[in-house]
């Protein structure tokens, strides 16, 4: 109601954003807010919104300067890179686009849906540009990811770290799932870090926005340490619980310091968790013995060990509690994100965190701050330095 | 969830008339800037360019070609496998869109259809390879292939990447579910399934996807079915449905209404041939001809089709060859 009648008085810097297509924190130079504050009425053509885009300077290559190369994947490079419009440092993932089958769904699918996810806890998409022979996504950058974190922090995060970044993995996962978007590849690699410790789920490209629940698809999609067992035993109906899973996975490797799963292929991952949480009954998975697939699994049994013995840490703040509702052998019994983030585990953070809104950061909680890790790594160079200043609060 | 949308954000929109002047704005831009480029005398103009009113008819016209296309598409390797509903629904929004910011003239419409279907199917995640899919496109496949992979990032970035589209049938599947659990009254609610399709079918084809909610639509489309059945559902929209909130539900039945009124409004007999024909002609003279894939500008750019350009050149394309990509004459969707 508001737009509306903001629209016959003149336009608000809100208005443009929405005209451009830009988001709502950017500012937009006065010149160009002067152009259309005068001709509020005329609809907007596709070629004054590109000019007025363009002339900010997006979806230009020219805006954005490459410095390192950060690593490459199957379909995409990704580098650091500098925005001329802010001074501030981007990701470049830059996709070839040499494919028979034209532009790679990865990329499209992980475009569309960063379009529609806003949220503190996901990380944010400034712009993409489009050449002739490439399509660059344009993302906030992040210094690190949980995986670097861990290894520079050695064996174990401090209980309250764990919780600070558990708890933004959930809530950024709640978001999603409220969405019907699952993200399907979770794992310490793709959850980024800044310096204030905030974390940000990345790498979207097997995500999928689910319309249709009974819809089964490709079954290849979760890196096997963190791919739960209905899907290593080929089971195609996946359901938001499918990331549940390995959330629980992530939560023991920060506060034991160790993977859980560390299998290298399916057989070895399937034998680890079964000899680790016990071979599965029909009483702990309904229906588990007609799965084929099971069958060379049935024998020997295992009865299980004890993760708390494994990991001592878990006894604390229930942890252990909240752990084991993550890595329940039926999918549709796993906890889910939502109701996780109201788990015990998390009281020490306080009621606060709970009232936010999508975009608000943790950190802007009163009382809600790292605490600096027991034992980082002395060694690592010049990179440690600064990072390590940027922990001391 | 659609509140949060770029669908909700940036492709809804006020009303019909705002929608109309977005395309009169298209047309008026395009005429505009080639008609200085080929140097048309500004009399001369309205004569040589198709007007908004045309473009629209043609418009329509590929709309209907596009939910024929979907329909009758298989895998020609599993000739069991249709397309999913929703691949259709997306294709056509993403269609619709498109000549919301661009005119016909630049870009024509029975390559933007079978780019745009194409398009939906990797975002509905409906695998199919483009040899697969080409095969279902009339006349020349390889050609077909190129064209649609030519336009596949342009009409992604015209659509501003904003690709994620929410449909109807979700909302749909709630309200049977709820209409079953809180509204007995209304015996067996399965009965209304096959007037819900037809009328989605039918709204898919107007402008009511560009301006309402799919939540809106889903409500039209139920109480319509509701009706034809001669059942009647007011008791439970207003003490059930809406109960402790009478003044969203005064902007739900007014949004309601209007849907039902554009549906049944819409002419969907289809475009007289004689009269598309004329259209047809006119366009392949003013049409953009870098953007022509049967014009010298257009292999000039495209350079490294050089090699094996005899299929480009051979094929005069006659624009009265319905089976020119794959867009055949269609019957009206009464008739389905």
């Amino acid at each position: 109601m508001r737009q509306k009648s903001g629209r016959r008085s003149g336009l608000s810097q809100e208005d443009i954003n929405k005209r451009l297509s830009l988001p709502a924190d950017l500012r937009v130079p006065e010149s160009i807010l002067q152009k259309h504050i005068l001709s509020p009425e005329v609809p907007l053509s596709r070629a004054s919104r590109r000019q007025s885009l363009s002339e900010i300077g997006f979806g230009r290559m020219e805006t954005y300067t490459k410095l390192d190369k950060l690593g490459e994947g199957t379909y995409a490079t990704v580098y650091k890179g500098k925005s001329l419009l802010t001074d501030n440092l981007v990701a470049l993932k830059e996709i070839r686009l040499e494919h028979e089958e034209g532009a790679p769904c990865t990329a499209i699918r992980e475009v569309s849906l960063l379009k529609d996810l806003k949220h503190a806890n996901i990380v944010t998409l400034h712009d993409i540009v489009h050449t002739e022979r490439s399509l660059t996504l344009v993302f906030e950058y992040l210094d690190r990811d949980l995986k670097q974190y861990m290894d520079e922090y050695g064996s174990q995060l401090t209980l309250n770290n764990c919780k600070i970044f558990l708890f933004q993995l959930l809530r950024g996962l709640a978001y999603c799932h409220q969405r019907r978007v699952l993200h399907r590849d979770l794992k310490p690699q793709n959850l980024l870090i800044n310096d204030r410790g905030e974390l940000k789920l990345a790498d979207f490209g097997l995500a999928r926005a689910k319309s249709v629940p009974t819809k089964t698809y490709s079954n290849e999609v979760v890196t096997l340490w963190y791919r739960p067992p209905d899907v290593l035993l080929g089971s195609t109906e996946y359901s938001t619980q499918i990331d549940m899973w390995g959330v629980g996975c992530i939560m023991y490797e920060m506060i034991s310091g160790r993977p859980l799963f560390p299998g290298a292929t399916v057989e070895d991952e399937l034998q680890l968790i079964f000899r680790t949480l016990g071979t599965p009954t029909d009483e702990t998975w309904a229906g588990v013995n007609s799965i084929e697939e099971f069958n060379p699994y049935s024998q020997p049994f295992h009865q299980g060990e004890s993760l708390l013995s494994r990991a001592p840490r878990l006894a604390q703040d229930s942890a252990h509690s909240l752990l084991t509702k993550f890595l329940l052998y039926e999918a549709k019994n796993r906890i889910s994100a939502t109701q996780a983030i109201k788990h015990p585990f998390f009281e020490s953070l306080g009621h606060t965190v709970h009232t936010l809104k999508d975009q608000d950061s943790i950190f802007s909680c009163p009382g809600v701050m790292l605490t600096r890790e027991h034992n980082y790594r002395q060694s690592n160079g010049s990179h440690g330095k600064s990072r390590r200043q940027s922990m001391h609060f | 969830m659609y509140g949060s949308s770029t669908q909700y954000k940036f492709w809804t929109f006020k009303d019909e008339s705002e929608l109309n002047l977005m395309r009169t704005q298209a047309n008026k831009d395009f005429i505009r800037k080639y008609g200085a480029q080929y140097e048309i005398p500004e009399d001369e103009r309205k004569g040589y360019f198709l007007t908004a009113k045309q473009e629209l008819l043609l418009v329509r016209f590929y709309e209907n070609s596009l939910s024929d296309f979907c329909r009758k598409f298989r895998d020609p390797r599993d000739q069991r496998i249709r397309m999913p509903l929703n691949v259709s629904s997306t294709a056509q929004h993403y269609f619709k869109r498109f000549y919301l910011y661009n005119s016909v003239m630049d870009y024509h419409p029975k390559e933007i259809l079978v780019t745009c279907v194409y398009l939906a199917c990797k975002i509905e995640e409906f695998y199919v390879t483009i040899n697969d899919f080409v095969f279902n496109v009339k006349g020349d496949k390889r050609k077909a292939a190129e064209i649609i992979l030519n336009n596949e990032l342009q009409l992604t970035q015209e659509l501003q990447f904003h690709l994620i589209i929410h449909h109807p049938y979700r909302p749909i599947e709630g309200l049977l579910i709820d209409i079953k659990t809180r509204f007995p009254e209304l015996t067996d609610p399965e009965r209304l399934r096959p007037y819900i399709e037809e009328f989605v079918v039918k709204v898919q084809l107007t402008d009511a996807i560009l301006l309402y909610s799919p939540s809106q639509i889903a409500l039209a489309a139920v109480t319509t079915a509701v009706s034809k059945l001669q059942e009647n559902l007011d008791r439970y929209v207003t003490d059930i449905l809406f109960n402790d909130n009478p003044e969203q539900m005064a902007v739900l039945i007014e949004a309601v209404r209007k849907i039902k009124k554009i549906v049944k409004s819409y002419d969907y007999t289809p475009l007289a041939d004689p009269l598309r024909k004329k259209i047809e002609e006119k366009l392949e003279v003013c049409r953009n001809q870098q953007n022509n894939p049967n014009s010298k500008q257009y292999r000039a750019n495209y350079t490294e089709w050089d090699d094996d350009d005899d299929l480009m050149v051979k094929q005069s394309v006659d624009i009265n060859d319905s089976n020119y990509l794959g867009v055949e004459k269609l019957r009206s969707p009464a008739s389905y």
